[in-house]
C-alpha cells in the first residue's frame, strides 16, 4: 500500500450560500410565517367575538361596574358615575335601535385626555378630556365613537386578540424576541387602527342623527395633532391612526354623505 | 423599538467581525495544511504489514470555537424551517481542520511523521451565564503518531523492499 | 468496475488496497424543524419511533456521506474505507452529522 500525496477539496463541507443572503431570506420567511399565523388567529377572533351573546358578556364582566364610585378602577384611578354624561350617551344611543346595552358612564379623575369603552357597557371619560372640549358637539362625537366600539364588539375583539397574540408570540418569540415583537406589533396595531377608524365612522352617523350635522367632530383631533410627531414608524405601530389621517378620513366620509361640518356649534355642556 | 436597534447593531458588528476572523483563520489554515501535506494521516486501526514503522504514541489536540451572535441568530431562525444551517458549517469545518493541524504539529514536534487511527469528537460547550444558549463547540482530535521510514526524495510513495517483515500489529503506546 | 467502494472495515475481501490518500470528511449541520418538533412532542408521550426525526437524520447523514465521497472522488480515489460516523448536538436544536474515512484506490 502506497501513500500518495493528494490535495483534498475541503470546500465540500461548506454550503455555498452567502450568510447575508441566508439572513435576509430567513428574516422575510419568518416574518411572513408569523404574520400569517397572527392573521389566522385574529380573523378567528374577529369572527367569534361578535357571536358572544350579551348576557354572557354582562356576566363575564359583572365586576366592571361603574355605577358606583370606585377608588382605583383597574389601576387607572378614581372613577365616579355622571348622570348628565349618561343622559347624553343615552340620547345618542337612541339612534342605534339594536342597542342591547344599558350604558353606565363615569368620569376618571385624571388630566390625561382619554375615553375608553369597557366590556359590559361601561364608558369612561377622563376629566382632562372634559376640560379640553369646547362644545357639546365635540363631546358628543367622543361619546358616539365609544358607542361605536360597542357596536363593533371591539372590546371583546381586542381582549381575544391580545390573548392569542401573547400565546403565539410566546411560542415563536423564544429566541427571536426583537423580530417577533416587531411583527406582532405591526400586525395587531393595524387591526386596532382599522377598529378605531370604523368607530369614527359610526360616531359620525350617531352625531348626524342627533344634531343633523357633524360639525365639531374633528375638533379634538385637530388639537391632538398639534402635539403629534408623524414618523413613518409611528404610522404603522400605533394603536390609533395618526390624527392627521383620522381627520382626513372623517372629512372624506362626511363629504361623501353630505354631512355638514360647518354648522354652528352648541355651547359646552355643564357636566358637574 | 430601542431593543430592535440594539439587536440590529449587534448583528451588524458581529457579522462583520465574525466574517473577518473566519477569513483570516481560513487563510492560516490553508497555509499550514500545505506544509503538512506530506504527513501521512489515516484512520486505519492497524499498521499495514508492509510499512516500516517504529515507535507509537497517542497524541491529542483540541480547539474550542465560539458561535458568534450573528451565526446564532440566523441558526435560531433556521429552526423554524429546518434544513442546513449555513452559518454553522464553516465554523465546524474550520474547527476540525484546526484541530487536525494542531495534532499534526504536536506529532511533528515530537519527532513523529505519520498519524494513524485518527478519531474526531465533538461536544457542546455551554456558557454558564446563559444556560440555554451554547457558547461554543469543542473539537477533539486524537490518534496514534508513529515514525515511518520512507524515501524522503520520492515523497510520493514509500514502502520497504523487505516483504518478509513481521506484521507489527497496531500498537497504541 | 466504476463502482465507488465504501466500507467501514480496513480491508475489503477480494480486493487489494493499492494506494491511499488520507482522511476525507463529510459533515452537515442540520436544524430541527419546529413544526415537526411539536408533532414529535405529542408522539413522545405515546412512545414508539419518531418517524419524522428518523427520516430527518437519515437524510442529513446521507448528505454528509455524499460530501465525504465527493471529496474522495476529487482526490482520484475509488473507495473510502474505515468509515466512522459521529452525531453531536452543537447548539439547541442543531446537530452536526459527521462521517470520515480514508480515501483509497482499490483493485
Amino acid at each position: 500500500m502506497k501513500y500518495k500525496v493528494k490535495f483534498a477539496d475541503e470546500s465540500v463541507n461548506v454550503s455555498k450560500v452567502h450568510p447575508l443572503k441566508e439572513f435576509a431570506t430567513l428574516i422575510v420567511g419568518f416574518s411572513i410565517l408569523l404574520a400569517s399565523i397572527l392573521f389566522i388567529a385574529i380573523s378567528f377572533v374577529n369572527i367569534v367575538a361578535p357571536l358572544v351573546p350579551l348576557k354572557t358578556e354582562k356576566a363575564m364582566f359583572a365586576g366592571l361596574k361603574t355605577t358606583t364610585v370606585q377608588e382605583n378602577f383597574y389601576g387607572l384611578g378614581r372613577v365616579s358615575p355622571n348622570i348628565k354624561l349618561k343622559a347624553l350617551v343615552d340620547k345618542l344611543a337612541q339612534h342605534w335601535p339594536e342597542n342591547p346595552y344599558d350604558f353606565s358612564v363615569a368620569v376618571l379623575d385624571s388630566e390625561i385626555l382619554n375615553a375608553m369603552a369597557f366590556p359590559g357597557g361601561n364608558i369612561i371619560v377622563s376629566q382632562g378630556l372634559l376640560d379640553e372640549v369646547e362644545s357639546e358637539n365635540e363631546l358628543a362625537f367622543v361619546l358616539a365613537h365609544e358607542i361605536g366600539h360597542f357596536h363593533n364588539r371591539d372590546h371583546l375583539k381586542s381582549l381575544g386578540r391580545g390573548l392569542l397574540t401573547s400565546i403565539i408570540l410566546g411560542v415563536f418569540g423564544k429566541s427571536t424576541e426583537s423580530l417577533s415583537n416587531v411583527v406582532g406589533i405591526v400586525s395587531t396595531s393595524s387591526y386596532s387602527r382599522k377598529a378605531e377608524a370604523s368607530a369614527d365612522r359610526f360616531g359620525l352617523e350617531l352625531v348626524q342623527a342627533q344634531y343633523g350635522n357633524v360639525s365639531g367632530s374633528t375638533d379634538l383631533f385637530k388639537k391632538l395633532s398639534k402635539n403629534e410627531h408623524n414618523s413613518l414608524v409611528q404610522r404603522y405601530t400605533r394603536s390609533h391612526p395618526i390624527s392627521k389621517l383620522r381627520i382626513q378620513e372623517m372629512i372624506d366620509y362626511a363629504e361623501k354623505r353630505n354631512y355638514s361640518l360647518t354648522e354652528k356649534l352648541l355651547p359646552k355642556l355643564i357636566i358637574q | 423599538m430601542a431593543q430592535l436597534i440594539i439587536t440590529l447593531v449587534l448583528l451588524l458588528i458581529t457579522f462583520v467581525t465574525g466574517n473577518l476572523i473566519e477569513r483570516r483563520h481560513y487563510e492560516k489554515i490553508k497555509m499550514r495544511e500545505l506544509g503538512f501535506i506530506n504527513m501521512l494521516t489515516t484512520n486505519f486501526e492497524n499498521i499495514p504489514f508492509d510499512w516500516d514503522a517504529s515507535e507509537a504514541r497517542l497524541v491529542t489536540s483540541n480547539i474550542v470555537i465560539s458561535l458568534d451572535y450573528f451565526k446564532r441568530f440566523v441558526a435560531n431562525l433556521r429552526k423554524y424551517f429546518g434544513g442546513n444551517i449555513v452559518t454553522y458549517e464553516p465554523l465546524m469545518d474550520r474547527a476540525r481542520r484546526e484541530a487536525v493541524l494542531r495534532l499534526k504539529e504536536k506529532a511533528k514536534a515530537r519527532g513523529y511523521n505519520a498519524i494513524i487511527n485518527l478519531r474526531l469528537d465533538t461536544s457542546q460547550i455551554a456558557n454558564s451565564l446563559t444556560p440555554k444558549q451554547t457558547a461554543g463547540v469543542e473539537i477533539l482530535a486524537y490518534g496514534t503518531a508513529i515514525k515511518i521510514n520512507y524515501d524522503i526524495e520520492n515523497k510520493d510513495s514509500f514502502a520497504t523492499e523487505d516483504e518478509n517483515r513481521d506484521d507489527p500489529v497496531g500498537i497504541i503506546g | 468496475m466504476n463502482e465507488f467502494l465504501v466500507s467501514n472495515t480496513e480491508t475489503i475481501p477480494g480486493k487489494t488496497i493499492v494506494e491511499f490518500y488520507g482522511v476525507v470528511t463529510g459533515s452537515t449541520v442540520r436544524a430541527k424543524n419546529i413544526g415537526k418538533d411539536i408533532l414529535a412532542g405529542f408522539k413522545n408521550m405515546v412512545g414508539g419511533e419518531l418517524k419524522n426525526y428518523t427520516e430527518l437524520l437519515q437524510e442529513a447523514r446521507q448528505e454528509a456521506i455524499s460530501r465525504m465521497l465527493s471529496q474522495a472522488k476529487g482526490m482520484g480515489a475509488n473507495g473510502v474505507i474505515n468509515v466512522r460516523f459521529s452525531t453531536s448536538s452543537i447548539a439547541q436544536g442543531a446537530a452536526e452529522l459527521f462521517a470520515y474515512g480514508t480515501a483509497v484506490r482499490v483493485e
